[in-house]
């Protein structure tokens, strides 16, 4: 039944939580080994008996403290390092005007800072309200939409919205 | 949301191109479900994963056995005051903080609370069993020094003397089932160990555990001893208790056939058909003393039952633990098939001579009628097909399993 339930997690959210990983550590390989470690740990959690029906936020709350504790350890790798750290464009789409796209949006959110990228993400991408956010990355509503709002404005100019 | 924000999203919903490839999703599925195999859930896990103090074992002492009021009533307070910590030590193994209360607090009580030789024969037999587990966790996580394989060595030797000298009472009472099944399960347990920890030694353990192989080679050898003379003139007042051999050979065969059904997938193709071909031999064994108890031969009924009841311990034993080891050792980058192989080629004729003694009329009957299924001639051709596929496996795949390797060894804080 958990094991069922913990597979069915990843199948949900697996993508997300890559995603995730790419844009706060911008390495395709550590950001699957992130990846990989989130579910691991979310197994730890099932197996203590927890029972959660809404795992996606535990699921963030693990990434955002794997990355925190990566971020401890090295160094931001700069952009121009990207493709040589093995960071590569979706491959499933060959499409030149959408692969430039895709490098545009990307490279405006790598100069961001790392705590913006992430409330973008979630925001955004994930669709997860300042609420939800905030007890991802434990800090209060307030905060995250103070956040959001300097981060978005920051975004804008870099793509000249 | 105005405008900006609208625009801002769809900038931003690009990044939904970002997926997890499906080399790497496939990949994550199965590392993730062996994962999950490996770290079975506490609450319900089976087998070795579910290691609990009776609690209930008190309260019932204190209504069956009012005589035993007082300690039961101890064990019970000290049960209820230390229970958490009671239950965290069962999984502890030798030099962890924990493991002195599995010892002296939690098994002691399970002993104290075990009544009659039979039960307390089983019990020793299980304990043997526990050691050679931890032995087991030990080597493979490369923590199995010279120190903790003496300690080992040593508790395995009282373990399997007690396990003796309570069969040779059951066997003098006639309770020929429970001496036989102690009997039988220890040498098929000890001798698939030995052959496990042998693999796991010499790869993972540094061959520290070289002493503790050779003590649990000579506990089995003695045991074997024991099988073959207590297997004499066997009269028909005892067929009662050679039927219930008989039928505990079904039992452990059942046991076994769900272990290896278990292990299917988690262990190499090779390591699969050898044990199957123990498995049917175990059941050939089985149905040559059904035979040879209708036709009232009782002695030879009794031994082809304990082979029976040996082989399918082993095959249990050693689908179980190479099904838990499996993930473990390839997270380490060693193949396991490879470190058994290397076990094998290193073998002794000690052991040899051990599993001659003790093969029946039926298995050297069935010795030319299908390949040999004993551990100590592995069918080379299997072995040799492992080692080539693990040598002709793919750099990506080698780098896969060192990714998960690292993330597995990181997650177990190796």
């Amino acid at each position: 039944m958990q094991e069922a339930r913990f597979m069915e997690a990843f199948s949900l959210y697996g993508d997300a939580i890559y995603r995730f990983c790419v844009v706060k550590v911008s390495n395709k390989e550590l950001a699957e080994d992130m990846t990989q470690e989130v579910f691991m740990r979310y197994w730890q959690y099932l197996r203590d008996g927890k029972e959660l029906t809404h795992p996606r936020a535990l699921l963030y709350t693990i990434a955002h403290n794997l990355a925190k504790d990566w971020y401890k350890r090295k160094k931001a790798i700069s952009l121009d390092d990207r493709l040589a750290d093995g960071h590569e464009p979706p491959t499933t789409d060959n499409d030149a005007e959408l692969l430039a796209e895709y490098e545009e949006v990307l490279t405006a959110m790598q100069e961001l800072e790392e705590k913006d990228r992430e409330v973008l993400v979630l925001r955004y991408l994930e669709g997860l309200s300042p609420k939800e956010i905030g007890t991802i990355l434990n800090e209060t509503a307030n905060v995250v939409s103070v956040r959001l709002n300097r981060a978005t404005k920051r975004l804008r100019l870099t793509l000249r919205i | 949301m105005n405008t900006h924000d609208s625009q801002l999203k769809k900038n931003l919903e690009r990044l939904n191109e970002v997926r997890l490839s499906d080399a790497a999703r496939g990949r994550f599925t199965t590392n993730l479900k062996n994962y999950a195999a490996f770290h079975p859930l506490r609450e319900t896990g089976q087998g070795r994963f579910k290691k609990q103090v009776p609690f209930i074992g008190p309260v019932i002492t204190l209504i069956t056995h009012p005589k035993h009021f007082m300690p039961a009533l101890i064990i019970t307070f000290a049960l209820l005051a230390g229970g958490g910590t009671s239950l965290a030590a069962q999984n502890a193994v030798p030099g962890e903080i924990l493991y002195p209360i599995k010892i002296d607090v939690n098994e002691k009580i399970i002993s104290a609370l075990t009544v009659g030789d039979e039960a307390k024969a089983t019990l020793q037999a299980k304990l043997a069993k526990e050691r050679l587990e931890e032995a087991e966790d030990l080597a493979a996580d490369g923590k199995l020094d010279a120190e903790l394989a003496l300690a080992l060595a040593t508790d395995l030797k009282t373990h399997s003397d007690r396990a003796e000298v309570l069969s040779k009472k059951l066997e003098a009472r006639g309770d020929l089932k429970t001496s036989g099944n102690v009997r039988s399960t220890i040498e098929g347990t000890f001798r698939s160990y030995a052959e496990v920890l042998s693999g796991l030694n010499v790869g993972v353990s540094g061959n520290n555990g070289v002493s503790l192989i050779s003590d649990i080679r000579t506990y089995l050898n003695a045991h074997t001893d024991h099988n073959a003379t207590s297997t004499t003139e066997l009269s028909a007042d005892l067929s009662a208790s050679i039927k219930g051999t008989v039928e505990y050979a079904d039992i452990a065969i059942a046991r076994a056939s769900s272990s290896l059904e278990s292990a299917e997938g988690k262990i190499s193709a090779g390591a699969y058909a050898e044990l199957e071909a123990k498995l049917d031999a175990a059941i050939a064994a089985h149905a040559a003393a059904e035979i040879a108890f209708a036709a009232k031969s009782y002695t030879e009924a009794y031994a082809e039952a304990r082979t029976a009841i040996r082989l399918a311990t082993q095959v249990q034993t050693k689908a179980t633990s190479m099904s838990h080891l499996k993930v473990k050792v390839e997270a380490a980058g060693l193949d396991l098939d490879t470190l058994l192989e290397s076990n094998n080629k290193m073998k002794d004729e000690q052991d040899e001579e051990a599993e001659a003694a003790t093969t029946t009329p039926s298995e050297n009957k069935k010795s030319d009628q299908r390949p040999r299924h004993s551990e100590e001639e592995p069918q080379p051709n299997e072995h040799s097909t492992n080692i080539e596929a693990s040598q002709e496996s793919s750099v990506e795949v080698e780098e896969e399993k060192l990714n998960f390797g690292q993330s597995l060894r990181a997650t177990l804080g190796l």
